[in-house]
């Protein structure tokens, strides 16, 4: 009897640890937030309050320029530093009747970012240096300009880091070949302590950090000259 | 060296660990059971081949991760498949190793002390499983790595 016990016991430890398992697979929804692209405003499933203390959103955007450029940044974004001065931000359209906006940075360090806080997130935005000098970056978990994670290019040079009181910490930095010259997609992700910048679909930078705060996603711009952006895509990371 | 079609190592490597640890925890029920001399060299040879096997899968992850294309929606997953990637290399690699020198000073022929190492060969088990169902999840789910 004894000997029957010591095989029934290991057998239920592994019955029990596979029905939890499914039954949390079973109680999550499948939360693939995939919204289409919308001309003219965000398609946002977030909440828009503009409170800086509001809860974390759980949502996709895709967004788009529409009306003027002033319009375009004022609608969907608040300035974390700069000002719309710092940017001129204009919309224009390409020749396939695009709506691109383009930015005229003056030098001053400028960020925009979206209304909602994020914690799990995925940001992804279409950028052309037309004759842009500086650093570009995509930022999450913002807080401040001195309080913010982000991924940068400059140059051929991708950095993947966190700025905490003023202070840079470089998690990963590496060169990329393809130069930013024409249209390119600049992706950024931080998932759990994982976070990634990617150029296209190839993964660039890497690194690991302990997970920060709730905060703002969107784009710092730190140089002068212009850039086009066309499209902005961000995704709520859902845990599974 | 490895077919054209396939992206990298890790998919051929993770499969070791799986089946070496399932065997190894089978054969250590039956050995604390009917304790055999050629059983318990078997069962301690398995955990450790299963620790080796499960360094293999760790390294050949961490190399796979960054030369695959994943989806912006697949980051979460991945990064959970990492976390407990981490996770079993350590136990595997720590009990793998307390296998070995439990069986080399023969702790292990002390009722109690098997007892207590089947049971953690069953929680390693758990811990693998559950390692491979978000890495299934990450190839069956969202297609990551079925593209070279």
């Amino acid at each position: 009897m004894k000997k029957l016990k010591l095989f029934i016991y290991p057998v239920l430890f592994i019955f029990f640890i596979s029905c939890s398992q499914t039954r949390k697979e079973g109680s999550d929804a499948e939360q693939d937030h995939e919204s289409g692209s919308s001309e003219g405003h965000s398609h946002d499933m977030a909440d828009h309050d503009h409170d800086a203390s509001e809860i974390s959103a759980s949502a996709s955007i895709s967004w788009m320029p529409a009306g003027t450029g002033e319009e375009s940044i004022k609608s969907d974004f608040h300035f974390l530093s700069g000002s719309l001065e710092n940017i001129k931000p204009v919309v224009i359209q390409d020749d396939r009747g695009t709506k691109i906006l383009e930015l005229t940075a003056d030098g001053t360090p400028t960020s925009f970012v979206f209304h909602s806080k994020y914690s799990n997130v995925g940001l992804s935005a279409s950028i052309k240096k037309v004759d842009f000098t500086g650093k570009i970056e995509l930022i999450h978990h913002a807080k401040s300009p001195s309080n913010y994670e982000f991924v940068s290019i400059e140059n051929s040079t991708m950095q993947l880091g966190r700025v905490i009181d003023g202070e840079q910490i470089v998690l990963d930095k590496a060169e990329f070949e393809q130069p930013v010259q024409d249209w390119t997609i600049l992706k950024a992700s931080a998932a759990g302590s994982h976070y990634k910048g990617y150029i296209g679909d190839n993964n660039v930078t890497h690194g690991h950090a302990d997970e920060m705060e709730d905060g703002y996603v969107g784009i710092m711009l730190i140089g002068s000259g212009k850039i086009q952006i066309s499209s902005i895509e961000l995704l709520s990371l859902e845990d599974e | 060296m490895i077919p054209e079609w396939l992206p990298n190592l890790h998919p051929l490597i993770i499969h070791f660990p799986i089946a070496l640890w399932s065997i190894a925890v089978f054969f250590d029920l039956i050995l604390v059971i009917h304790p055999k001399a050629w059983l318990r060299n078997m069962v301690t040879l398995l955990y450790c081949l299963g620790g080796v096997s499960a360094v293999a899968a760790y390294l050949s992850g961490e190399q796979a991760i960054d030369n695959v294309s994943v989806p912006m929606k697949a980051e979460l997953a991945a990064a959970n498949h990492s976390d407990w990637g981490h996770y079993t290399f350590y136990f595997f690699a720590v009990y793998g190793v307390a296998r070995a020198v439990s069986y080399w000073k023969q702790w292990d022929k002390k009722k109690l002390v098997a007892i207590a190492l089947v049971i953690l060969g069953i929680v390693g088990l758990a811990v693998v499983g559950i390692t491979a169902d978000k890495g299934g999840k990450l190839v069956y789910k969202y297609g990551i790595g079925t593209k070279k």
